[in-house]
């Protein structure tokens, strides 16, 4: 299993590519989300959510959804859409490795975020393509995170439970 | 699998609990949850019953801080332990990074802590990882309660692999976080072996990046300079390129004969007259000018420039370099429209929202051959971009067909806002007409089928809307005067008269 890496350059350009989307969807924020849950980049009204957990439920329920896809026969997909009173969430499957997850409200619909989403993942599949390409290119620059960091810092956050 | 972050230097590693129902998984993020300091505080998502039993997950993201300038960032889940619930546990466990199993110490839970690490072990198994190897400890949970084996019971029961193991009374918070400090640890340093083994194992860079950077992890102290974009040097160091493709990336399409080279050559280095049309890595160290939609264009480090697969979508306004050269260099070759176009693999950018007024004639290195807005010719190489000119203008005057017909790459860039590429042209007519060719064989099929071309529902076809649309006025008018026309087509038993 291969790490996910992702440089500056990769961000800025799935951001570009989520900006793009997220005005020509209208939408209230789009999430770039690895189906393991991480978030990857996100674009839009992010502040008042908790974008991490959103990222992880997301990646869960396309998971949940995918194995149901599987009882029924299908190998999984593509699309999942819930409604609310006024907050839908439009989730796709971008690769084998990433869904896209929108938030949009009534200032949208639907079938635009679903065209736009396509429009999107399309260039969102290139640049993946390069992420998996990345390597740990400059050492000096990036960890190792030496253990006994993580260890002292587990220590300072919390202090005589160790 | 640990994602590494280098926009936001983070690192974040998943770590997944596992274990019989009731034996306190979640009872150990919780009490993590409950500890973490107000300032690293995060909620902790419980996807659970009204019982409170796990139904999908629990979730909680710690983050540790900076850690040498990486923020490191522990993903916490917990699985439902229920026997009945292993889809879900399974579709927890993609991308682990860390597994710590809370077995329940007491005797008569002996046969579901075996059978709940045997269900870890093949559930692992379905993604690739093997838990002798993946970072594993163990946790002997509910120590305080009477009847409980002994450690030494219990190792010998379940502790197959020989891995780190901790009492723990997870209600009262008692070796919750030694296991989890062990963890870390242990995941931590895989992730370090695997870095460092990756690093060692790197191709040699190409010629002009600093030695240095091909150094291995012991002097990692002296050397040389981050990412640009992490820390702010004044001069941008370019980012090394990922994989240099060495001679020629010959796995991807480069349908372009050598005598054609009409990319535009930077004046200080001197065109190649008879080079190759993809050459070697070195010259293009130089800075090139990438064209975006962005309002400006900047010189950016070739090495990022020239990525390997990059040249479906170029996008430019990086945060740093010089300001926007908008008029073309002085020796630059331009081109006219005029030029037929020989490759196939220009593409257009995906977004399209402001073209900027200026469309400058991109100076490019012969190998990646960037174009400019509104530049709708040629470039000799399998990386050249074509910047954001409609679709019209690049319609070729001689495109040689089967250059590059079939590329899948061509055929993806093509898509990629929805115009058609015209030197994919070729690609499009033969699949339509294979399309069109299976489509007519599927028509025969289905005449010759008596299943098909007799739905037996109804004898009077006619009426029946569900056969009127599967079949022909002719078949339709044949079928109409007969009486029982499924039997009429079964092939005739020898002596038997029709």
């Amino acid at each position: 299993m291969s790490n996910f890496i992702l440089y500056k350059e990769d961000i800025d350009r799935l951001n570009r590519v989520l900006a793009h989307l997220l005005s020509s969807a209208s939408a209230t924020f789009v999430l770039l989300v690895h189906k393991d849950g991480n978030l990857l980049a996100n674009q839009g009204y992010t502040k008042a959510f908790d974008t991490t957990a959103l990222a992880a439920l997301a990646a869960g329920s396309y998971a949940a959804t995918r194995a149901i896809a599987q009882l029924i026969g299908e190998s999984e997909f593509t699309v999942l859409f819930h409604k609310g009173k006024t907050d839908n969430i439009h989730i796709s499957l971008v690769d084998e490795d990433c869904i896209l997850v929108l938030v949009f409200d009534d200032r949208t619909n639907p079938g635009m975020v679903r065209v736009e989403s396509d429009k999107a993942i399309k260039a969102i599949n290139v640049i993946l393509e390069d992420i998996r390409n990345n390597e740990f290119t400059d050492l000096e620059a990036a960890p190792p995170v030496k253990n006994d960091s993580v260890s002292q810092q587990l220590d300072r956050m919390f202090p005589g439970m160790l | 699998m640990a994602s590494i972050n280098y926009a936001t230097r983070e690192i974040s590693c998943k770590i997944v609990y596992y274990g019989p129902g009731l034996s306190g998984k979640t009872t150990n993020l919780q009490i993590i949850h409950r500890k973490i300091p107000n300032d690293n505080k995060s909620e902790m998502v419980s996807l659970a019953t009204e019982t409170d039993r796990t139904l999908f997950f629990d979730f909680l993201p710690l983050d540790l801080g900076s850690i040498k300038g990486f923020a490191t960032k522990f993903q916490l889940y917990t699985v439902p332990g229920q026997v009945y619930y292993n889809a879900t546990r399974k579709l927890v466990l993609r991308g682990v990074d860390g597994v710590v199993f809370v077995a329940d110490s007491q005797r008569d839970k002996m046969p579901e802590n075996i059978e709940s690490l045997k269900n870890l072990q093949e559930n692992l198994k379905e993604y690739g990882i093997d838990l002798g190897t993946v970072p594993f400890v163990l946790q002997y949970n509910k120590r305080d309660l009477p009847g409980v084996a002994s450690v030494e019971e219990l190792d010998a029961q379940i502790n197959w692999h020989s891995v780190p193991t901790f009492e723990a009374q997870a209600h009262q918070g008692v070796g919750v976080f030694t296991t989890l400090k062990a963890i870390g640890k242990i995941v931590i340093d895989t992730f370090n072996a695997k870095y460092s083994a990756r690093q060692s194992s790197r191709r040699p860079v190409a010629q002009s990046e600093p030695v240095g950077s091909s150094s291995d992890s012991s002097n990692a102290g002296v050397a040389p300079p981050p990412r640009p974009s992490i820390a702010p040097p004044p001069a941008p160091a370019p980012r090394p390129a990922p994989i240099p493709p060495p001679p020629v990336p010959a796995a991807r399409p480069v349908p372009i004969p050598p005598p054609v080279q009409p990319a535009p050559i930077p004046a200080q280095i001197p065109p190649p007259v008879v080079a190759p049309p993809v050459a070697a890595p070195p010259p293009l160290m130089a800075p090139q000018i990438i064209q975006g939609y962005g309002s400006d264009s900047q010189v950016v480090p070739p090495s990022v420039a020239m990525r390997p697969t990059s040249q479906n979508i170029v996008f430019t306004d990086f945060p740093q370099g010089p300001p926007p050269t908008p008029a073309p260099l002085p020796g630059l070759q331009t081109f006219s429209a005029a030029q037929p176009m020989t490759t196939s693999s220009q593409t257009q950018g995906f977004i399209d929202i402001q073209p900027p007024p200026v469309l400058p004639t991109a100076p490019v290195a012969p190998a990646s051959g960037l174009q400019g807005f509104a530049s709708p010719q040629s470039a000799p190489s399998a990386s050249s971009l074509q910047g954001f000119a409609p679709p019209t203008n690049a319609v070729p005057a001689t495109h040689a067909p089967g250059s590059h017909s079939g590329s899948a790459a061509g055929l993806k860039k093509s898509r990629l806002d929805g115009t058609l590429d015209p030197s994919d042209l070729d690609a499009e007519i033969a699949r339509y007409e294979r399309e069109l060719a299976e489509q007519k064989q599927m028509d025969v099929q289905r005449q010759q089928n008596p299943v098909m071309a007799n739905p037996g529902v109804n004898p009077n076809v006619e009426n029946d809307p569900l056969a009127s649309a599967f079949l022909t006025p002719e078949e339709l008018g044949r079928l109409n005067g007969q009486d029982s026309f499924p039997t009429r087509r079964m092939p005739l038993g020898p002596g038997q008269q029709p």
